[in-house]
């Protein structure tokens, strides 16, 4: 998969954006912002006056090989940013990090971190992998008459937690009480987004934060065919390291 | 490596990358139309369309087109505010 980052700033100035981090893929360069213009996306909450006039609303296209939109991600704040990873795994890719596997009972969770760092603004992603055992379904959410899957995480300064992603779930109907239920019953993914506060108050709070620990519980109902079994609890943490805003500016020419 | 990810073809860089736009942050919120009034949704190519061809130099000015960067998965592309500011 290709990848490459656009910007108006000219070739000199992301040659030691690139060399100061380590970058190695394709920074390319828009002077003038023609790209940016041509495809419409020239941030409109500048005055065209203001000598900045030029930069993009921050967003993402993921495109198939013949260059063809598949997915898109849009941010109206320059200060939030979601990370590749946590994107892709919203698209059901596959993402390389370090997984934690637990086997709850008639279930196995494999739960992770889209990413290792992060920064003022980052959102990443919690993932939870769920793998319902053999005959046995889990209540999505909308079920109101059992327990259905919910993470919750504990709340924590600079921290922001926004609306967890389910998948969509399955009708199961019951014919002895003649319900029907929306449940989960092969693997699904729910994806909960996490972003570091930007604000002056998240600021202040993760000032000397070098390791963030975020914990939370997956509660659940499953149930056969045959036997509804108790609602269960799994606890679960995730430890993501925070780095500080990188404030050094290009070196003069 | 500071950022876990995935495909070695994407990797590192992307995790510092949004980085850059958090430079000098603070010093330099832009008077204007509220941000939440824009509904970014509705800005640039959307799903199901081509992207617009483009022929950029990267930081080492080597010309780089859209069509070089698609690869048999295709590709991401990132459009960032600044890498000055």
């Amino acid at each position: 998969m290709g990848l490459a980052a656009i910007s108006y700033d000219p070739v000199s100035t992301l040659g030691d954006f690139a060399r100061r981090r380590g970058i190695t893929f394709p920074l390319l360069s828009d002077p003038g912002s023609d790209t940016i213009k041509r495809y419409g996306i020239v941030n409109t909450t500048v005055d065209p006056k203001n000598e900045l006039y030029g930069y993009p609303f921050p967003g993402t296209f993921i495109v198939d090989r013949r260059g063809v939109v598949t997915s898109r991600v849009f941010e109206p704040i320059y200060q939030e940013r979601s990370t590749i990873s946590s994107l892709l795994v919203r698209l059901d890719r596959h993402v390389d990090a370090r997984a934690t596997k637990v086997a709850g009972a008639h279930l196995e969770l494999t739960s992770y971190a889209t990413d290792r760092v992060a920064t003022l603004g980052t959102h990443f992603s919690l993932v939870l992998d769920v793998r319902p055992a053999p005959r046995v379904h889990v209540y999505a959410p909308g079920a109101s008459t059992y327990r259905p899957v919910q993470l919750t995480l504990k709340a924590q300064p600079g921290v922001v937690v926004r609306g967890a992603q389910f998948p969509k779930s399955e009708d199961y109907f019951f014919k002895p009480l003649n319900e029907h239920v929306p449940v989960y019953q092969r693997p699904f993914r729910i994806v909960q987004d996490v972003m570091l506060d930007p604000s002056r108050e998240g600021s202040a709070a993760l000032k000397d934060v070098t390791t963030l620990t975020i914990t939370g519980t997956f509660e659940y109902q499953a149930c056969d065919d045959k036997v509804c079994f108790a609602p269960q609890s799994i606890p679960l943490s995730w430890s993501i390291d925070v780095k500080p805003l990188d404030r050094e500016r290009p070196k003069p020419q | 490596m500071p950022c876990a990810l995935y495909d070695s073809r994407i990797i590192l860089g992307l995790c510092l990358l949004v980085l850059a736009p958090t430079v000098g942050f603070a010093a330099r919120q832009q008077p204007g139309t509220p941000a939440s009034s824009i509904d970014v949704e509705t800005v640039g190519p959307k799903v199901g369309e081509a992207l617009p061809l483009f022929s950029l130099q990267d930081q080492s000015s080597r010309t780089r087109s859209l069509q070089s960067l698609l690869g048999p998965e295709g590709a991401v592309i990132v459009f960032f505010r600044s890498a000055d500011w």
